[in-house]
C-alpha cells in the first residue's frame, strides 16, 4: 500500500504541492489530470524517488521513502513521458539490456511474453523502426522487467493511435487486477481516465477538469 | 560484472566499426607516418654511386664515411652500370675506388686514388668529393704519423717496438674516444640523449599522441550515455549510474590496454622499439581516466570532441612529439609533460599523479539524488 501524507513540494517560493494526502491500495489503478503546470508530474517524480518531497511522508507497504530509498526503488517502475530506450537496439535487445542491470532475473522467453502480453510483436525490429504505439508499449515493457508493486506512469499514451491507447489501457487494468499492483497515470485523454481508473484524482486550481469528470459521471477526488 | 560486460558488448556490436577504427587507429597512424616519413626522407636523398676496385678494409672504411653522410643514398655498383646510371641521371655522381688504394694511402701516395665523374646536373658532386679528400687526408696522415713514430723509436731506442698496424689501430681508437667532429655539444645541465636513429619522429612519442585522441574520442560514449533518455533506468536498477560509468570505463580501458600489448609487440617488431609494459599501462590508465573524467565535464558531445581535439594538439606540440624538433619540448620538463611515461620511462609523473587526485574525488562526489 502507498501512503502520501501532508506532501508538499515548492521550487523557492513557487509552491507546486501543498499537502497532498492519499492512499493507493494494490489492485487499484489511479488517474490523475489536470492542467499542465498543475504538479502532475512533479507528483509523480517524487514517487518514483527522483525528487525529494519539501515535507510530507511517503511510506511503501511501511518502508519510508526517507530512510528507505534503495529498498523501495527495487518496488517501483516508473514509465516517462519520453521515450527512454536505446534507439539502435531492437526490442529483445532492449529488453535484454534492461534485464541484464535488473534486480531480477528473467530468461528471453519470459521478457518475450511480457511484450506479447502488451501486444508488442516486433521483436527483432530496432526502435527507432517501431511505431509511436509500439514505442510506448516498450517504454511500458522494459520498466516492468523487474516486476515493481507500484507502477508510475507519465502520460504513457501520448501522442498514439486509439488501437495502441486501448491496448496499453486494458493491460494496465489487468495487470492490476490479476498481480495486485498499484498503478499511477496521468492523461490528458479522459475517455481512457474514466475507464481504466479505478480513482481519480484531480490536481491544480482550475475546476475545468473536475467539472468534466461529473459530467462523465465520475466522482473525482480533489487533491 | 558480468552484466556490464553483457550490456557493453551489446552496445559495442552496434558500433564495432567505429570502435574498431579508434583501437585501430594509434598503430595504423603512427606506422603510416613513420613509413611515410622514411620514405619521404629515403626520396630527398641524393643517390651517388660507387665503383670499388679493391675490397680492403680502408676502402670498406671510406665507403661507410660516405654512406654515413646524411642527405646521400649510397648504392656500390660495377663502373660500366654506374656511368651508364650517371649518364641517364638516376646517379647523382659516381666516385671509383682504383686498386691499392690502402696500399698507396700507407705509403702516403696521394696520385690517382679515386676517379671521380660527375654530370652537369650533379648536386652532391663537391660534398662528396670534399669528404673523401678530408677521409685520404687524414688516412695518409695517420699513416704518415705511424712511420714517423716508428722512426723515432729507432732513433732513440734503437728497435720498433710497434709495428704499423698497431699504431694505426691506437691512432683509431684515440681518435674514436676524442673525436671533435663528432662531440655533441648539450647546455648545461641538459642530458645528452642517445639518438641512433635518423626518424624526424619518436614512435612511442607520436603513438602516444595518436592514443590520446583515440581515447579522448572514444570516450565520448560517457556524454552520450549520461544524455541519454535511457540511461535514467539505472535508477531503478542494481547499478548506480557512477558504478556503470566507472565499470564501463575499466572495461574500455582494459580493451585499449590489450590493444596496447599488441600494439608494442608489433612496434617492436616493425621498428625495433620497445616499451616496458608498466610505463604503457600508467599512460593508458592516466589518458582513459583523464578522457573519463574530462567527459563529465560536457553535456554535448560536439563540444568535448572540439576540446579533445585541441588539448591533443597542445600535448603533440608541447610536448614535441608532433613537430619534429628539440625546441618545443624542451620547455617542458619531463615530470610536467604528459608523454613522461612514455618518452622519459618515468611512473611518477605530475600528470598520473594530478589525475589520480582528482579521479579519487570524483569518486568521493556524492552522487545526485536521482542518479
Amino acid at each position: 500500500m502507498l501512503e502520501v501524507q501532508t506532501l508538499s513540494k515548492a521550487y523557492g517560493r513557487k509552491q507546486i504541492l501543498n499537502d497532498l494526502s492519499f492512499t493507493v491500495h494494490p489492485g487499484e489503478v489511479i488517474g490523475l489530470v489536470g492542467e499542465n503546470g498543475a504538479g502532475k508530474s512533479t507528483l509523480l517524480q517524487i514517487l518514483a524517488t527522483l525528487s525529494q518531497p519539501s515535507a510530507g511522508e511517503i511510506m511503501l507497504y511501511d518502508q519510508s521513502y526517507r530512510t528507505d530509498v534503495k529498498i523501495i526503488r527495487r518496488q517501483i517502475g516508473f514509465v516517462p513521458q519520453d521515450i527512454a530506450l536505446w534507439e539502435d537496439f531492437s526490442v529483445k535487445e532492449n529488453m535484454r539490456f534492461f534485464e541484464k542491470l535488473s534486480w531480477n532475473h528473467k530468461n528471453t522467453e519470459q521478457l518475450r511474453q511480457l511484450c506479447q502480453d502488451m501486444k508488442l510483436n516486433k521483436w527483432n525490429e530496432t526502435v527507432k523502426q517501431l511505431s509511436g504505439g509500439m514505442k510506448r508499449k516498450l517504454n511500458i515493457a522494459v520498466s516492468l522487467i523487474h516486476d515493481p508493486d507500484l507502477l508510475i506512469l507519465d502520460e504513457p499514451t501520448a501522442g498514439i493511435d486509439l488501437k495502441s491507447r486501448k491496448d496499453i489501457a486494458s493491460y494496465l487494468a489487468g495487470l492490476a487486477k490479476t498481480q495486485e499492483k498499484m498503478i499511477l497515470y496521468t492523461s490528458h485523454d479522459l475517455d481512457q481516465i474514466t475507464q481504466t481508473c479505478d480513482r481519480i484524482y484531480c490536481m491544480g486550481d482550475d475546476p475545468f477538469y473536475y467539472q468534466v469528470l461529473q459530467a462523465y459521471g465520475e466522482q473525482p477526488v480533489l487533491l | 560484472m558480468k552484466q556490464i560486460i553483457t550490456t557493453r558488448l551489446m552496445h559495442w556490436k552496434k558500433q564495432w566499426v567505429s570502435l574498431m577504427f579508434w583501437l585501430l587507429f594509434p598503430f595504423v597512424a603512427t606506422v603510416s607516418v613513420i613509413m611515410i616519413t622514411d620514405a619521404l626522407q629515403d626520396d630527398a636523398q641524393i643517390p651517388v654511386g660507387v665503383v670499388l676496385k679493391e675490397e680492403t678494409d680502408a676502402s670498406e672504411a671510406l665507403v661507410q664515411k660516405i654512406k654515413s653522410a646524411p642527405f646521400i643514398r649510397t648504392t656500390i655498383l660495377p663502373e660500366d652500370k654506374a656511368l651508364y646510371r650517371l649518364e641517364k641521371h638516376d646517379l647523382d655522381s659516381v666516385f671509383t675506388i682504383h686498386s691499392n688504394f690502402e696500399q698507396k694511402i700507407q705509403q702516403n701516395n696521394r696520385s690517382r686514388l679515386i676517379t671521380a665523374y660527375q654530370s652537369d646536373l650533379s648536386l652532391a658532386y663537391s660534398p662528396v668529393k670534399e669528404m673523401i679528400v678530408s677521409y685520404v687526408q687524414q688516412e695518409t696522415g695517420r699513416a704518415k704519423a705511424a712511420f714517423t713514430i716508428q722512426e723515432l723509436e729507432k732513433r732513440y731506442s734503437g728497435q720498433t717496438q710497434s709495428t704499423i698496424e698497431d699504431i694505426v689501430a691506437k691512432s683509431k681508437t684515440i681518435q674514436k674516444e676524442e673525436d671533435l667532429l663528432s662531440t655533441n655539444l648539450t647546455f648545461h645541465g641538459d642530458h645528452e640523449t642517445m639518438n641512433d636513429t635518423q626518424r624526424p619522429f619518436n614512435v612511442w612519442g607520436l603513438w602516444g599522441i595518436f592514443s590520446l585522441l583515440s581515447a579522448m574520442l572514444l570516450f565520448d560514449w560517457v556524454i552520450k550515455e549520461k544524455q541519454s533518455k535511457a540511461i535514467w533506468r539505472l535508477t531503478f536498477s542494481r547499478w548506480s549510474l557512477k558504478s556503470y560509468l566507472l565499470l564501463n570505463s575499466l572495461l574500455y580501458t582494459l580493451v585499449l590496454f590489450m590493444t596496447d600489448m599488441l600494439t608494442a609487440v608489433s612496434l617492436y617488431y616493425i621498428f625495433g622499439e620497445w616499451l616496458n609494459p608498466a610505463n604503457l599501462l600508467v599512460y593508458r590508465l592516466l589518458i582513459c581516466t583523464a578522457a573519463f573524467l574530462l567527459a563529465h565535464l560536457f553535456k554535448r558531445p560536439f563540444y568535448y570532441n572540439t576540446v579533445a581535439f585541441a588539448l591533443v594538439l597542445l600535448a603533440g606540440i608541447g610536448t614535441g612529439a608532433l613537430l619534429p624538433t628539440r625546441i618545443t619540448a624542451d620547455w617542458l620538463p619531463d615530470f610536467a609533460s604528459p608523454l613522461s611515461p612514455l618518452l622519459a620511462g618515468n611512473l611518477l609523473s605530475l600528470w598520473p599523479l594530478a589525475i589520480g587526485v582528482t579521479f579519487v574525488l570524483w569518486l568521493m562526489r556524492k552522487e545526485q539524488y536521482h542518479a
